[in-house]
Formats: C-alpha cells, sequence, structure tokens
C-alpha cells in the first residue's frame, strides 16, 4: 500500500476542508487536462468482430460449435480444454471470462445478435437484455430424459442459427453411432458400469439416475452400477470406501485425475482388495463434460465404446 | 464449588461421553464386527474389508484429530490466558487451508510429499500475523481473538477467489475445507500418530514451564521461566499439531475450543489435567460426532463433512463461551481526538460540499478507466459514452452507494459501541441475509426470481438481528460480546455454506458468487436506491450527532449528562441492521469496508463526530469505487466480485491499522484476568 499517497491524498482533503480549493485546485486541474486530453484520443486498439452469438453456458456452446457455427464469445473459453476438449473451441472465439461473474461491459462490446444462457442466469436475464436478444435454454431438466432434453435443445439452436437441415443429419449421425456402439458391446460379456471422478485423494463423485454419463450408459446397453440415490444434478460425492460393497463392476474414472491419487491409493489395502481392482476391471478415460449436451454424450459413447471393447472379451 | 463436587464433575462428563461413544460404537460397529467374527467363506468380504481398512482407521483417527486439535486449544489458551484461543480463532486452520488450497492450485505436485509442510507453513504465517499483530497488546485476548478470525475470514476469501478461477468443477477443495473424515488405509492414522506422538512427547517436557505461566509473565520470569521464548515454542507447538491435523483430515471446525472448554468446565485446575482432559474430550467428541454423522447419514446421496457438522455444532459454543472472557477492548476511537473536550466545533459550512464534490470527482474519474476486448487499458472516450453509463455507472452507483452506507454504520457502530473494531459485516447481520438466500436456494431449487432471493436475504438479515439483539439486551450491550457474537455467527454461516458447496451442486458455485460480493445484478435503479438510502440514513444518523459524540464515553457518563443511552443505541442499532440488510444483497458480507473507513477517516485528521460521519460515508464510497473499478479491470477478461476485491484490498491494511493505529488496553475486570 503506498502511504505517501495517502497522505498527500489526506494533506490534500485537509487543504480542502479548511481553505477551499485553494492549494488542490492546480493539481487538480492539471489532473483533469491530462485525462480530458487522453479522453479526447481516438480509440485505439479495438480489435474484435461485431455481431454473431455470445453464448454463456458450455453446454450451448459445444452444441453450436458441434452444428458448424462459430460463436463470438464463450465463458471460460480458456478452460474449454480442460473439461469439454472436443469439439476443440475455434480459433476466433473470444473468452468472455468467468460465468458466475459476467464481464457486461466486454459483451456490450461484441455488439453480439443474440446471447444464449442457462437458468443459472436467469437473474442476469433483464442486464443481458439490453445487450441483445436473450434466451435461456435449459439443457437440464429434472422431469424429463436427459438426452431427449438435450436432443431438444439442438433442434432448437439449430432453428436459430439456421442449420436445420444440418442439425437433422447430425443427430441422426449421431443415433447410428449410439446405435453401433451399443451393438458393438452387445457382442461383448457385458458388466454393470460405475461412471465415477475423482475429487481428491479420499472422494469420488458417482454417476446415476438423470446425469448424462448415465443416460449414455444406457444408450449403450449398458447397466450403471452405481444404483444408490443421487443428487438433484444426478451424482453424489462419497468416500472412495464406500466402493467396497460393488460387485462384479466395471470402473471408469473420467479424468482430470487429481495428481496424489495414485499414491493414495497405492497406500490402500482396501482398494488393492476390492473386486474391480483385482481383477484389473478399472482404468480412466479422457475428459467428457459432465454437464454437457449431445456433442459430450456423443463424445462419451465414442470414448467409452473402444475402451470397453478393449477390455471385455 | 467443593473438592468433592470438583471431583464428582469430571467423572460425570467424562462418563456420559463414554457412554455416548459406546452406544454409538455400538449400533454402528454392533453388525460388521459380529460378521467378521463369524467369520466368511466368501473369497471377497466388503464387510470386513470396510471394518478393517475404512471404519476402524475412520475412528482412530477421529479420535487423534480430535485429541490434536484439543491439545493444541488447551496450549493456545494457557500461553496466551485467553479462554477461547483454539486453532479456528487464532488463524492456524484457516492458514494451513489456504496454503493448501493455494498449493492444489497451483503447485499440485507439492501436495504429494510436501502436503504436511505446505500446511504447516501456511498455519505458521498466518498465526505468525496474528500473533504480531496482537502482542503491541500483550496478547489482550479480545484483540486476539478478533485478529484471529479476521485473519481466518481473509484466507477464507483468497481460497474462494481460487475456487472462482480456477476450480470450476471439481469442488475438492470445499470438501477437504470442510472437513471430511474418510478413510482408505491405515496410512494417514499412522502418519498422525507419528506427528502427534512426536508432538505431544515435546509437550510433556514443557508441561512444568507451561504451567508456571499461569501466575503471569512476571512471576514466571521471576522463577525463572524464559517467558518469551516459552511462548513462541509453545505456539510452535499448537501449531504443528493442528496444522498436522488439518493436514491429514482438513478443516474440524471448534474441536479445538470444545475440548479444552469441556475440561475447564470439568474443573480442570493444574494444567497439566486440563491437557490431558482436553485430549480426551477432544477425541471423544470428535468420535461422537462422526459415529453419529455416519449412522444418519448412512447411505443417503447427501454428502455430510463431519468437520463442518462440528463447526456447525461449534460455532454456538463459541458464544456461550464469551462471557468468560474477561479483557475488554477499549480505548481511542477513531476521531477521538476533539472528545476530550466537550465542544462541538461547528461544522464549517464548506464541509460538506467540499466531501460530496471530491466523492463525486473521484469516483467520475474511475468511471473513465477501462479495457479494451484485446485487453489493453483505456481511457474512456466520448465514444464510448454509452458504454460507461449502461455499465459502469450502475455497478459504480451500486458499489459506492453500497459501501458509503456500510462505512457509515460503521462509525456510527464504532461510536455506539464505543469499540473501535466494530462493524456491521463483523456483526453478523449480513451473514444472516446470506444464510438466508443459501438456505433458500437449496430447499427451493426452483425458485430463482430476484424478488425472492432478496426477500429471502431480509428474513435472514431480520433473524440474524433479532438474535444478535437479544444477545445484546442480555449481555447489556457490552460491545466486545456483541462483535464477537457476530463474528461467531458468521463463522456458523461459513460452515453452513461450506456444506452447502460440499455437495458439489452448481448453485453452490452461484451461491459462492452472491457471498463474494458480487455487483453482476447492478442495475441503475439499484444504484439510485443505494445512493439515496446512503445520502437519507446518512442524515437521519446526523440527526443523533450529539449521542454519536458522548456515547463513546460510556453508558454512564452519558446517562449522567441527559442522553438516554439505551434508547439511543437501541435506535442506532436499528440503523445499522436496516443498513446491512440494503447493502449485504448489493455487495455481500465480506467487505471489511464498515471496519476499516472509519479509520482511515480518523489517518486524514481530526474531526467532530458530525464531520467523520459524513467523512466515513464519502471515503466508504471513494474506496469502494476504486474496488469495483479494480474488480472490473485487473484480471481482465475476468471480472472479480467487488465485494471479495475491497476485501482483499482492505485486508492488509486492517491488519496494519490493528498493529498501528487502533490503541488497545487491556482492563481486566477482575484480578488476574
Amino acid at each position: 500500500m503506498n502511504m505517501d499517497r495517502f497522505h498527500s491524498a489526506a494533506s490534500l482533503f485537509r487543504d480542502c476542508n479548511e481553505a477551499g480549493l485553494s492549494v488542490g485546485r492546480r493539481a487538480f486541474l492539471s489532473l483533469l487536462v491530462s485525462l480530458f486530453a487522453a479522453a479526447c484520443a481516438p480509440p485505439s486498439g479495438r480489435t474484435g468482430t461485431t455481431g454473431g452469438i455470445v453464448v454463456l453456458d458450455w453446454a450451448l456452446a459445444e452444441t453450436l460449435v458441434a452444428l458448424g457455427h462459430i460463436p463470438a464469445g464463450v465463458v471460460a473459453a480458456s478452460d474449454w480444454s480442460r473439461f469439454v476438449v472436443d469439439p476443440p473451441l475455434p480459433e476466433p472465439v473470444a473468452d468472455l471470462g468467468l460465468q458466475q461473474e459476467l464481464n457486461f461491459e466486454l459483451i456490450a462490446s461484441m455488439r453480439p445478435d443474440l446471447i444464449l444462457i442457462s437458468p443459472f442466469l436467469e437473474r442476469l436475464e433483464p442486464q443481458l437484455k439490453r445487450i441483445a436478444p436473450t434466451r435461456n435454454l435449459s439443457v437440464y431438466d429434472p422431469g424429463e430424459a436427459v438426452l431427449a432434453r438435450r436432443i431438444q435443445i439442438v433442434k432448437e439452436l439449430a432453428a436459430l442459427v439456421g442449420a436445420t437441415a444440418r442439425a437433422q443429419t447430425w443427430l441422426a449421425q449421431v443415433e447410428a453411432e449410439l446405435q453401433r456402439g451399443s451393438e458393438r458391446l452387445a457382442r461383448l460379456q457385458k458388466r454393470p458400469v460405475v461412471m465415477a471422478s475423482f475429487v481428491d485423494n479420499r472422494h469420488v463423485r458417482v454417476y446415476g439416475g438423470n446425469s448424462l454419463y448415465a443416460e449414455v450408459l444406457t444408450r449403450l446397453g449398458l447397466r450403471n452400477g452405481w444404483t444408490h440415490e443421487v443428487g438433484y444434478f444426478g451424482f453424489s460425492t462419497v468416500g472412495i470406501e464406500r466402493l467396497a460393497r460393488l460387485g462384479d463392476i466395471e470402473f471408469i474414472a473420467v479424468e482430470p485425475v487429481p495428481v496424489d491419487i495414485a499414491r493414495a491409493l497405492g497406500q490402500s489395502p482396501l482398494w488393492q482388495q476390492l473386486p474391480f481392482v483385482q481383477r484389473k476391471q478399472h482404468g480412466t478415460i479422457a475428459p467428457v463434460f459432465m454437464y454437457g449436451g449431445i456433442p459430450s454424450a456423443r463424445r462419451m459413447a465414442s470414448l467409452l465404446t473402444p475402451y470397453l471393447e478393449s477390455r471385455w472379451t | 464449588m467443593t473438592a468433592s463436587e470438583a471431583g464428582k464433575t469430571p467423572m460425570l462428563l467424562l462418563g456420559a461421553a463414554l457412554l455416548a461413544a459406546a452406544v454409538l460404537s455400538a449400533i454402528y460397529f454392533a453388525a460388521p464386527v459380529g460378521a467378521a467374527l463369524a467369520g466368511s467363506t466368501a473369497v471377497y468380504d466388503a464387510e470386513r474389508l470396510l471394518l478393517v481398512y475404512s471404519s476402524l482407521p475412520r475412528a482412530t483417527i477421529a479420535l487423534l484429530g480430535g485429541a490434536g486439535l484439543a491439545l493444541s486449544g488447551a496450549i493456545l489458551q494457557q500461553v496466551l490466558r485467553n479462554p477461547i484461543a483454539s486453532p479456528e480463532t487464532v488463524g492456524i486452520s484457516a492458514g494451513a487451508r489456504l496454503a493448501l488450497a493455494i498449493s492444489s492450485a497451483f503447485f499440485p505436485s507439492l501436495l504429494g510429499f510436501g502436503r504436511d509442510l505446505v500446511a504447516f507453513a501456511g498455519a505458521a504465517i498466518s498465526t505468525g500475523i496474528v500473533l504480531l499483530v496482537s502482542r503491541r497488546r500483550q496478547y489482550s485476548p479480545l484483540s486476539l481473538i478478533i485478529t484471529g478470525l479476521l485473519v481466518s475470514m481473509y484466507c477464507g476469501a483468497l481460497a474462494t477467489v481460487l475456487v472462482l478461477v480456477k476450480d470450476r468443477y471439481l469442488v475438492s477443495l470445499f470438501i477437504w475445507g470442510s472437513g471430511s473424515l474418510s478413510q482408505l488405509s491405515w496410512q494417514p492414522t499412522l502418519d498422525l500418530t507419528l506427528r502427534l506422538g512426536v508432538a505431544s512427547t515435546v509437550l510433556a517436557l514443557l508441561v512444568r514451564p507451561l504451567s508456571l505461566m499461569e501466575l503471569g509473565d512476571d512471576t514466571a520470569r521471576g522463577l525463572g521461566v524464559p517467558v518469551e521464548r516459552m511462548r513462541v515454542i509453545a505456539v510452535a507447538l499448537a501449531v504443528i499439531l493442528a496444522a498436522s491435523v488439518t493436514s491429514a483430515v482438513g478443516m474440524i471446525g471448534f474441536v479445538g475450543l470444545a475440548g479444552p472448554a469441556i475440561a475447564r468446565l470439568s474443573g480442570a485446575r493444574r494444567f497439566s489435567t486440563r491437557l490431558l482432559y482436553s485430549a480426551v474430550f477432544g477425541a471423544l467428541l470428535l468420535l461422537i460426532t462422526d459415529l453419529a454423522v455416519l449412522i444418519v447419514a448412512a447411505e443417503s446421496a447427501a454428502f455430510l463433512p463431519t468437520g463442518a457438522v462440528t463447526a456447525i455444532l461449534g460455532s454456538p459454543l463459541l458464544l456461550l463461551l464469551l462471557p468468560r472472557l474477561r479483557g475488554v477492548v477499549s480505548g481511542r476511537l477513531p476521531g477521538d481526538g476533539t472528545m476530550s473536550t466537550l465542544e462541538q466545533r461547528r461544522t464549517s459550512e464548506r464541509f460538506l460540499p467540499c466531501v460530496v464534490a471530491t466523492v463525486m470527482l473521484l469516483t467520475g474519474l474511475l468511471l473513465l478507466v477501462g479495457r479494451l476486448p484485446d485487453g489493453a487499458w483505456s481511457l474512456a472516450h466520448w465514444a464510448s459514452l454509452e458504454q460507461v453509463l449502461s455499465w459502469r455507472v450502475p455497478r459504480l452507483l451500486c458499489a459506492a452507494g453500497a459501501g458509503g452506507l456500510l462505512a457509515m454504520a460503521g462509525f456510527v457502530l464504532q461510536r455506539v459501541s464505543a469499540n473501535p473494531m466494530a462493524s456491521p459485516e463483523v456483526m453478523g447481520v449480513s451473514a444472516g441475509a446470506i444464510l438466508g438466500v443459501a438456505v433458500t436456494s437449496f430447499l427451493f431449487p426452483a425458485m430463482t426470481s430476484p424478488l425472492g432471493i432478496y426477500g429471502a436475504a431480509a428474513l435472514g438479515a431480520l433473524i440474524a438481528l433479532l438474535c444478535v439483539m437479544a444477545f445484546a439486551v442480555r449481555s447489556s450491550f457490552t460491545p466486545e460480546r456483541l462483535l464477537l457474537a457476530g463474528i461467531a455467527l458468521t463463522a456458523l454461516v461459513d460452515a453452513v455454506i461450506g456444506l452447502l458447496t460440499a455437495t458439489g451442486d452448481p448453485r453452490a458455485v452461484m451461491l459462492l458468487s452472491w457471498l463474494s460480493g458480487s455487483t453482476n445484478g447492478a442495475s441503475l435503479s439499484l444504484g439510485l436506491i443505494a445512493i439515496i438510502a446512503m445520502v437519507a440514513l446518512s442524515a437521519l444518523a446526523l440527526l443523533g450527532s450529539r449521542w454519536l459524540t458522548i456515547l463513546p464515553m460510556g453508558v454512564v457518563t452519558a446517562r449522567s449528562i441527559g442522553v438516554p443511552a439505551v434508547m439511543a443505541q437501541s435506535l442506532y442499532l436499528l440503523l445499522v441492521a436496516l443498513v446491512a440488510a440494503i447493502a449485504t444483497p448489493i455487495i455481500g458480507p465480506l467487505s471489511f469496508i464498515g471496519l476499516v473507513a472509519p479509520h482511515f477517516v480518523h489517518a486524514l485528521g481530526n474531526f467532530t463526530a458530525q464531520q467523520g460521519l459524513l467523512l466515513s460515508a464519502g471515503v466508504g464510497a471513494v474506496t469502494m469505487a476504486v474496488a469495483d473499478t479494480l474488480a472490473r479491470t485487473i484480471a481482465f477478461p475476468l471480472q472479480l466480485p467487488t465485494g471479495l476485491m475491497s476485501m482483499l484490498v482492505l485486508g492488509p491494511f486492517l491488519v496494519y491499522l490493528m498493529a498501528r493505529r487502533v490503541d488497545y488496553t487491556d482492563v481486566g475486570r477482575g484480578a488476574g484476568g
């Protein structure tokens, strides 16, 4: 903290208090003049294009990208490659910063034609509407089947960007892929699958119910090995020891995996003796966005099918 | 208490605790132990495996962790002569947690082998800061606890920023932070046993000199105890004990406070007895809580970390223990200079316009600062007038209005309670507002309307206010009690939020941004409301400026010159509550502005109560405007929450103020405080 400046401000204030603006006036005026000069200088360095769609939710963004539309900007674009991975975010997409703390000024300066949000940003809809028409689309609805809802989202987004035909072929393609995947797996000796992500070296999230992971398992004709109750968003966080009562299952952890996990599991006789560890029925697959849309579902199926084929006979 | 009673109480308490632990253990362990004894023919016996490698190490680490934390608390209470010192209240746990959070976000490879070292380093730094600040006050109990809790809040805020920026969908920091006792092997238990064993051996060697410190520094010195060195060694030992536990199982709230408290309650007089009892009660306490959590939560989908549960159960304990604090924070208030003479300097006619003009000029200049889409810094030009008006003005008005309100309330509160460390944020009213929103958004997930959210906030603030007021009336407005009551409430809120967020629910992330004082929801009308409220409530507060001049001199003096002290205090508390209910939803509960702004004003010079109030509001508005400008530009394109930014900027200043400016003196109420 710059105390000199603080004290000079203090003395300035005292002057101001006791003798009006007489002493500080010159300093203030010169500051004002310099600021004014800077303010009047022509704007420089302004880059970026205007128009386009700004997407404040990754599930919607990945769906748009999959439909061949490049959004003008996406929140937290810099983290995309860690959590969503595929489809990759095309190059000219602007990073809009945190989803929890929207940079309205930046969004407004892009002059988008349309803003897409999910219900979590509903409270900010009035502000966003001042920038551009805003559509609130939920990829998630506890009352509705996960994939059905997301297919609906694909259609709605396709209608927005005029890619209805493309969406139809793409959806058919995804459908066919899922079908092929389930046929390929049907030939194998299947086991129930437990999808999980390691949270730290003692806890996992396991997916069930209405989560994207669980739904993809079902579509591939697999049984979900986690049959316990899960939370509102289709997963629950449990201690790793809770996996002990699982019988003959295939355990698949979705990356990213914390660094110290291998050491902790290596030290654990409990983990070592788990049936699926003993029989080497465990492994990891590359990241799949757990709150994602159809592209994430497709990615998961495309990762899971060859993975299981390589492990099952 | 007679000798026989003193002998019975600990046995009674101990018996009760043992019985509870035994009953719960029987409930929890009966089936698996029975099955294990019966023997199973299956190749894989899940129940036996769980019993041997999870349940038993978990119970053991609960006992060890509880004992370690309680020992740490008992040592701290002894050498700091402070009945509510504990790893949580002097900043050990929060420092360890922050250090581990930083390393897991930026240097994850450090955690593999140096986990404990990282935790020690963090705990040592935060505790060092707390002790350095309070050393000048001879570790005055209140200034120590207040500093400790503020440093803890600060560490918590930094960890929140990390989560916001780095930890998008991984909630590991939260789960770890809220203290789950889940175990997979005996390894962590063995590691912790080793560490606690070494620390306890050292402690055993120090029991005698540490016991002597009870007699006061001078007497102990006379008896040949190197008091200063011994205090440093003992605190280091306490840090090692608590940081080892934190590193192994995360934040376990308030066991370090409760263990020694029960030990005292059971009449343990000698330090060595107290250490033993503390360890035993701490161990049993954590075991009982953990077993209860295991039995209740069993197979449910909700994740219930034991550490968060103890924190929720423990924060009211802090309230119960407050009457045991004997030290009083008193002394020079900010702007006290003119108080010795009762003469009210007439406020110059130029004063108000001058303050208003300066505030408007400074905030106006801040409006010009921004960044272009490519990240370059820029000053606004006429072409971007619309951008400035529609985006910067509303949030700046909101921030400045809320900042001014809180600062004004802080000034009022510090005067009314004659306490230089009072402020609406630490009074717990803001925390109540957040709790209202948290509970509502989790009970009614479908409700996202702003009206509902603000309603929940107001309701929460009101309930918190009523609680604190009831407490205030009972303790006849003893200012420092009020303050700590608020901090205890804030700790409770922290625990509840930690519990809710540990579930990994995406709503928790949104709640977190709300908690961190986001001005994202700012609209021009909200900004205008904030500004108008600031002006109106300041004017209202000025009506009683004579009271504000006289009340800091104490209730008795005030009464003797005809000021209705209790009524004045009640009216002003109501005003403060109103301020908190308006300002918290805008800027969050963690800005520190209400605490710091009056001290800034003090640094500017000596002013009358009237001038001080106006200046506080002005300084608060400008400071918050600066925080808002920083929040919007500093990490572009990321935008940070304004309230959190203000806390990060003001936090170090606060520590500086506490170390240098505010003059505390300890006035022992009873002998041997």
